[in-house]
């Protein structure tokens, strides 16, 4: 009888391998990569200025990376859960399967990020402002991964985990941000902007937001949180205090997910 | 290798099952032992318990109460050694359809601390073992017919050379012909050594594979032992299945729709009555006893 050997490095490697070669070959992916390329390209081309351009393609990552972020990822999880079945049947441990699903995905998101904002960003002459986005986009794709691993392996029925991704979208991107601005309003003659630092932790979007635009000293488009932020912290610290609640963003769903993966039953 | 190379007293060894889902009791204090090379088949009807006692073998249904041994290793707390010992087939398709036969294989081997070499000769001879033509190595699973996949699934489960096979309804949607070859393929494992533990809803599959039958029903195993022993133990030999039902006169009987089987020892002890739209005698089957013991179809 023959009692393969447990150790299980090689095969974490190959798990993960395996997985982001099936992302990356994915035509869906080449599809997104081509498409983020395609209208930050053309939104800096017609950008005459730094704060013009950060501030457009800011805006369209706000709003499409976190919906393919989240979409992606729970699609691709339950169109992948017979073979991660498989994979949980053999000798390896749930934490290496769910770590290399989300290094994988996280990879493949960031990897797609460079290629369509990044890589025009510098083609077009934006290279400092470039960096400084691709820093807080790998943030940003992390924890939609993040966010959307954790849904997915909470709900099993594919309709429920779909449908929640999209109400989160939805909540992140256009609610969230609805609801405060009428806050802020309606409360404009209360000393409501010592909440805000608390505020803003509810919407990582809202951290991707000012973090970008923190870093790069665009104060005028800050808005009225950025401002508060900027206000209460200082430049440097605001920057450090949005990054840490962005990291806070990609641990917490990513560690719920990781619990609810190691007990659930398949 | 085992420590001094002995082999542990049951290659299975189930003690006191008991699994919930939510409030719901699936598996009732399950009791259950096989021993090293020996074939046994789990038959019930749906929501016996079958697949929820197979996932609870292999790990992937959580233990709450009771113990289960793979090759002496406690699957609650050492479920990593217990699965080295297993090869599993899902009842459903879990192959990865976007990559080829060989693919499949290689990819698998390569988890399993497999060389590139050592990876391809294994998949190869496992190919080979399983009857798959060598034109279809290359091909993508997504073009490849229901047979054809669950061989690829059986290959896959027997790379990492386990001492166990586990399988969860292997030939269920196949046709009449694939099952057969499948079933040969599965005795010559026996060759090997192998101990293979599989639910299934087909009683010939059953009855022509395993050494041992286990009836679920309700969560609980209430009967267990050979084939022929199990139909012999419950049922005489003869079944005669008639309609509209007669008087079955103390012998034993099920009613099934508008039919009645009634067992008989002898071939002869009841001629055909007139007016009857059916009469058929034949052998009694082992789905005859499940029928009988539990008043439920497969």
């Amino acid at each position: 009888m023959q009692l393969r050997n447990l150790s299980s490095g090689s095969r974490q490697l190959s798990l993960f391998e395996h997985y982001i070669n099936d992302i990356v070959r994915g035509k869906w992916f080449i599809a997104y990569t081509v498409l983020l390329f395609a209208l930050i390209y053309a939104v800096l081309m017609f950008s005459f200025e730094t704060s013009q351009a950060v501030v457009g393609v800011m805006n369209l990552v706000i709003f499409i990376v976190p919906a393919v972020g989240l979409f992606f990822t729970s699609m691709y999880y339950y169109s992948r859960r017979e073979f991660m079945e498989f994979i949980l049947s053999q000798p390896v441990s749930r934490t290496f399967v769910y770590f290399s699903f989300y290094l994988a995905m996280s990879l493949a998101m960031i990897f797609s990020f460079i290629l369509g904002v990044s890589v025009p960003m510098f083609i077009q002459g934006f290279a400092p402002e470039a960096i400084k986005m691709s820093l807080w986009g790998v943030l940003l794709n992390m924890i939609f991964v993040a966010i959307s691993l954790m849904v997915s392996v909470l709900a099993d029925d594919r309709v429920r985990g779909l449908g929640t991704v999209l109400l989160l979208w939805f909540f992140f991107t256009i609610f969230y941000d609805a609801v405060l601005t009428a806050v802020i309003i309606y409360f404009r003659d209360y000393p409501i902007e010592k909440f805000i630092p608390f505020v803003i932790a509810i919407n990582p979007v809202d951290d991707f937001r000012i973090s970008t635009l923190l870093s790069t000293d665009i104060a005028a488009m800050l808005g009225y949180s950025g401002a508060v932020i900027k206000h209460f912290f200082g430049r440097f610290f605001g920057v450090l205090y949005v990054a840490f609640l962005q990291s806070l963003w990609v641990l917490i769903p990513f560690l719920v997910g990781l619990w609810r993966f190691r007990k659930k039953d398949f | 290798m085992m420590a001094g190379n002995r082999l542990p007293l049951y290659a299975i060894e189930i003690r006191n099952l008991h699994k919930w889902y939510g409030r719901n009791h699936v598996l009732r204090g399950v009791n259950l032992t096989i021993a090293h090379g020996e074939y046994v088949a789990i038959l019930g009807p749906n929501g016996a318990g079958k697949t929820t006692l197979m996932k609870s073998i292999i790990g992937m249904a959580r233990v709450q109460k009771g113990k289960i041994r793979v090759m002496d290793a406690d699957v609650k707390s050492d479920i990593r050694k217990a699965r080295s010992f297993m090869g599993i087939v899902h009842q459903e398709n879990n192959l990865d359809i976007y990559l080829s036969v060989m693919e499949n294989l290689m990819i698998y081997g390569y988890m399993l601390d497999l060389t590139k070499g050592e990876a391809r000769k294994k998949a190869e001879e496992l190919l080979e073992f399983m009857e798959i033509e060598k034109h279809l190595w290359n091909e993508k699973v997504e073009n490849l017919s229901g047979g054809t996949k669950r061989k690829l699934m059986i290959a896959r489960a027997l790379l990492s050379e386990p001492p166990i096979v586990i399988m969860d309804e292997p030939t269920t949607g196949l046709d009449p012909s694939i099952r057969r070859i499948l079933w040969d393929r599965l005795l010559s494992l026996k060759q090997k050594g192998k101990t293979l533990l599989l639910t299934t809803h087909y009683m010939e599959e059953a009855h022509y594979l395993s050494d041992r039958v286990v009836f679920m029903h309700g969560g609980r195993i209430i009967e267990d032992g050979p084939p022929d022993a199990l139909i012999k133990k419950h049922l005489p030999p003869y079944a005669l299945e008639i309609s509209p039902p007669i008087e079955p006169g103390g012998r034993p009987h099920i009613y099934t729709g508008n039919s009645l089987i009634i067992y008989l020892r002898n071939p002869s002890e009841i001629e055909p009555p007139e007016g009857v739209s059916r009469f058929l005698l034949r052998r009694t089957t082992l789905e005859d006893a499940f029928l009988y013991l539990t008043g439920s179809r497969l």
